[in-house]
């Protein structure tokens, strides 16, 4: 109705003009709404990635003296900020979680708690797995066919679902334990 | 109250039981209730308990599922759940409210689901909190992730089962607790035995007393308790009572005792009293009669003395006058009828002097029917006959005695005057009957005041002569009443002379008289039951004359001494007379005589009585007779008393001082013989 009384009310120049604004409209809102998804979907790992700090235990060797959680994401620069944003006031045992962003594997530290491959950066995995091969810390990606790559937790979407993937023995080599309440909804790989 | 006092009048055992049954039921009843009250909490908080641990269980297993979103871990872990078959229902929720997972117990369907489990939960109400429903309750448990809230577990579970059991202890509480009572009532009834019995006892013990007004039981105490001390005390309370009812009793009895006592004295003092009025106007009676006798006595005493010596001429001399004439003389009779004269007139004296000498005490036992026989066939009797020829007496003599104590003069006087009186009292022809008989009185007979219980010599004289008029029945013993016709016969003092000899002898008389039938005189005496021992003499009675024995005649009459003189000689006395008993005593000093005859009244000088005593000083076995025309009956008596052997009425005749003299100086040689 309001839009009949408008065409009505305005002359041809700017029913062009108006005709031309909302079809502008339309395609910059499918666009936006594309990386709308991909944004949520991060948000979501984010969220797994944290909930994964708190069904994983570290050598108590590795955690004491330490004040700080930290996770270490490699690859996605998007990613890293929703994960900050995500952790931003949360802690892990009372140590406040540490977002940082690792650009080179050498970078990586025995600090890093759990390290974050996005699906961008599997190309440098195999430098990062060669850099971390005997330290505590958890590798999660959201990349296929991480866990075949020696990665030990992998974030893939099925459907509209988040599947987590653990290779339980990969984690133990790494002087890790999981929770049996995270193996229970998570698919073993062996 | 009403209802109160309703209860009020329950016996002691109903209330006893009433509150042990109400106390017992009252603290079953608590017990039940709380019990279940306790168990209901107890299974609530413990089913609580459970629950919360449960849901923090499910809870802890649930963080992974709820952290990774995984609703269908989150489902199969909730569907674990089944083997908790109290567990109705469980929802999951995620942090923000949103339901993520739900079980429900197979077979279980509320529609309070939708109520109280919303697809979605504001933030606020998901809280950690219990609401209990009457068949379930639920529990909502927070679910933690290193102490963050990621979700809420909200458990249904059910209370069928605390229900059941609930049940399940009501029942048996109160099927035990009805058990419990029971036998706590027949125990209390058992126990309460130990109050009961005391107290039923005392309160029968109180009924038997109030009924019976029975103070002497008591009531046995069985314990030492309160109501023992009641029992002592009611105890006691009776045994004070019974004591005072026995006090009282005693009283009452004394009282009553006193009564009849003072009673009985009152009604013999009463009777006493009745008697003695009586005897008062019996003897004022008799005062006046006596009086009347006394003023006659005193008039013919006063003239009797004189009189008789007029008299002794009148009367002595024609005797001896014709005694000394021939049979053919024609002073004859002339002489006899002066000699008859004169003794009427002696005769009249005789009985004024007799009934003024009343009270004289001859105590003699004698034969009344022997003395009515010997006067029946007296010369005097007989003569007295012949004047009435058509007069038939009847006296059959029994076998027997009739004693009676008495004087034999007065009675035998006494007999002629019922019989001349009965013969008078026929006219023409008739009967008289004389009847002696013993009886005996156990009670009182009219007009007898001397009566006493005992024997009794009855005499009745009975004729069928004109009879007399009852108005002149009653004065048939006064002096000179006579219902015959004037100068007739008699003195007019028989039936007086009748009368003072019976009273004289504790006797009685009656007469009962029909005018035209005919008089009956009864007389009775008292009777003695043997004649007491007495010298028996055997004198001739026609025997008169001496033997010349000495006779002295002390009269201060000369007529008198002369006659006496006379008479002595006549009968073969030897006789010395004196005027005084100065002159006595003086010749008796120096002289002895046989005996005296003394006159009693002498004037002047000393009397009979006197001049006897002093002869006797010296002469102690000296004989007298006392003579007179009259005197009192005091000095009869003294005389008597001190040995005179006779006493003589003057005027003289010659057959009573010869039956005097023959007697007195009989008894002597009687005496002297023994």
């Amino acid at each position: 109705m309001l839009a009949v009384f408008l065409y009505n009310k305005f002359n041809h120049k700017l029913r062009l003009c108006a005709m031309g604004m909302v079809l502008v409209c339309g395609v910059f809102s499918l666009v936006n709404r594309s990386v709308a998804q991909d944004v949520f979907e991060d948000q979501i790992k984010s969220v797994f990635l944290y909930n994964l700090a708190h069904f994983v235990t570290w050598p108590n060797s590795i955690v004491q003296g330490a004040s700080t959680f930290n996770i270490g994401v490699y690859g996605s620069v998007s990613f890293q900020a929703v994960l900050q944003q995500t952790v931003e006031t949360e802690t892990k045992d009372g140590r406040e979680l540490v977002v940082s962003r690792i650009n080179d594997p050498d970078d990586i530290t025995a600090l890093c708690r759990i390290l974050f491959v996005t699906k961008e950066a599997k190309g440098d995995w195999e430098k990062i797995k060669a850099k971390i091969a005997d330290l505590p810390i958890l590798t999660v990606s959201d990349g296929e066919d991480f866990i075949n790559r020696g990665g030990m937790v992998s974030l893939l979407r099925q459907n509209k679902k988040i599947q987590i993937e653990v290779d339980y023995k990969r984690v133990q080599q790494a002087g890790l334990s999981m929770s049996a309440k995270l193996l229970r909804l998570a698919r073993v790989v062996e | 109250m009403l209802r109160l006092k309703k209860y009020g009048d329950w016996p002691v055992k109903k209330k006893l039981a009433f509150i042990v049954l109400f106390t017992s039921a009252l603290l079953m009843a608590v017990m039940v209730g709380g019990v279940i009250v306790e168990k209901t909490f107890s299974y609530r908080a413990k089913s609580q308990n459970n629950s919360m641990v449960l849901a923090t269980i499910i809870g802890e297993n649930l963080t992974a599922a709820l952290s990774f979103q995984d609703q269908v871990t989150a489902k199969e872990i909730l569907f674990t759940l089944k083997a908790e078959t109290d567990i109705l229902e469980a929802v999951l929720y995620c942090r923000d409210g949103e339901l993520f997972s739900r079980y429900v117990h197979s077979g279980y369907w509320s529609n309070d689901s939708t109520v109280w489990f919303p697809a979605t939960y504001a933030q606020e109400q998901l809280r950690p909190d219990i609401t209990f429903n009457a068949s379930w309750f639920t529990t909502v448990q927070e679910i933690k992730l290193s102490g963050k809230v990621i979700g809420h577990i909200v458990l249904r579970v059910d209370l069928s089962s605390l229900n059941e059991q609930l049940r399940y202890y009501a029942i048996f509480m109160t099927s035990f607790s009805m058990l419990l009572l029971f036998v706590a009532t027949t125990v209390c009834m058992r126990l309460n035995q130990v109050i009961l019995v005391p107290i039923t006892q005392l309160a029968k013990t109180m009924v038997e007393v109030s009924k019976t007004q029975n103070y002497g039981v008591s009531v046995a105490k069985s314990y030492n308790d309160e109501i023992g001390v009641l029992v002592d005390g009611f105890n006691s309370m009776l045994d004070g009572i019974g004591k005072r009812d026995d006090e009282l009793a005693n009283y009452r009895n004394d009282l009553q005792n006193l009564v009849s006592v003072r009673t009985k004295e009152l009604e013999i003092a009463n009777s006493q009293l009745t008697h003695e009025i009586d005897e008062r106007k019996e003897m004022q009676k008799r005062l006046v009669h006596a009086e009347k006798m006394e003023a006659i006595g005193t008039l013919a005493g006063g003239v009797a003395h004189d009189l008789n010596n007029i008299l002794s001429g009148i009367v002595t001399y024609p005797d001896l006058l014709l005694l000394q004439l021939p049979p053919e003389s024609n002073f004859i009779q002339p002489l006899e009828t002066i000699r008859d004269s004169g003794r009427r007139a002696a005769t009249i004296v005789q009985d004024l002097l007799t009934l003024a000498r009343r009270g004289v005490k001859v105590e003699e036992v004698f034969d009344f029917q022997e003395l009515i026989a010997q006067y029946l066939g007296s010369l005097e009797c007989r003569e007295f006959q012949k004047n009435h020829l058509g007069v038939s007496l009847h006296f059959p003599l029994q076998d027997g005695t009739f004693f009676i104590k008495g004087s034999p003069v007065h009675l035998s006087k006494t007999v002629m005057n019922l019989i001349t009186n009965a013969m008078e009292a026929i006219q023409n022809e008739g009967d008289i009957f004389i009847r002696l008989e013993k009886i005996y009185l156990s009670s009182r007979p009219p007009n007898f005041l001397q009566w006493r219980a005992g024997n009794y010599i009855k005499l009745t004289v009975e004729d069928t002569g004109v009879g007399i008029a009852s108005e002149s029945l009653e004065r048939i013993f006064e002096p000179f009443f006579s219902s015959k016709v004037m100068g007739k016969s008699g003195t007019g003092l028989g039936m007086s002379v009748v009368w003072g000899t019976v009273e004289d002898h504790e006797g009685v008389i009656n007469v009962q008289s029909t005018v035209g039938v005919g008089t009956t005189f009864t007389l009775m005496f008292p009777a003695i039951d043997k004649m007491a021992e007495r010298p028996q003499k055997h004198l001739d009675p026609l025997r008169k004359e001496g033997n010349g024995e000495t006779v002295l005649v002390v009269d201060d009459s000369g007529e008198q001494r002369l006659i006496a003189a006379d008479i002595l000689n006549h009968l073969g006395y030897k006789s010395i007379t004196l005027s005084s008993g100065e002159g006595a005593i003086e010749f008796l000093a120096k002289n002895t005589v046989d005996i005296i005859i003394l006159d009693m009244l002498m004037d002047p000088g000393m009397s009979g009585l006197e001049t006897f005593r002093r002869v006797l000083e010296f002469k102690p076995k000296q004989k007298a007779i006392i003579a007179s025309g009259y005197s009192g009956e005091a000095s009869i008596e003294e005389a008597y008393s001190l040995g005179v052997a006779d006493f003589i009425v003057k005027p003289y005749s010659v057959d009573r001082l010869g039956e005097s003299l023959h007697k007195v100086l009989g008894e002597s040689d009687a005496g002297s013989a023994c």
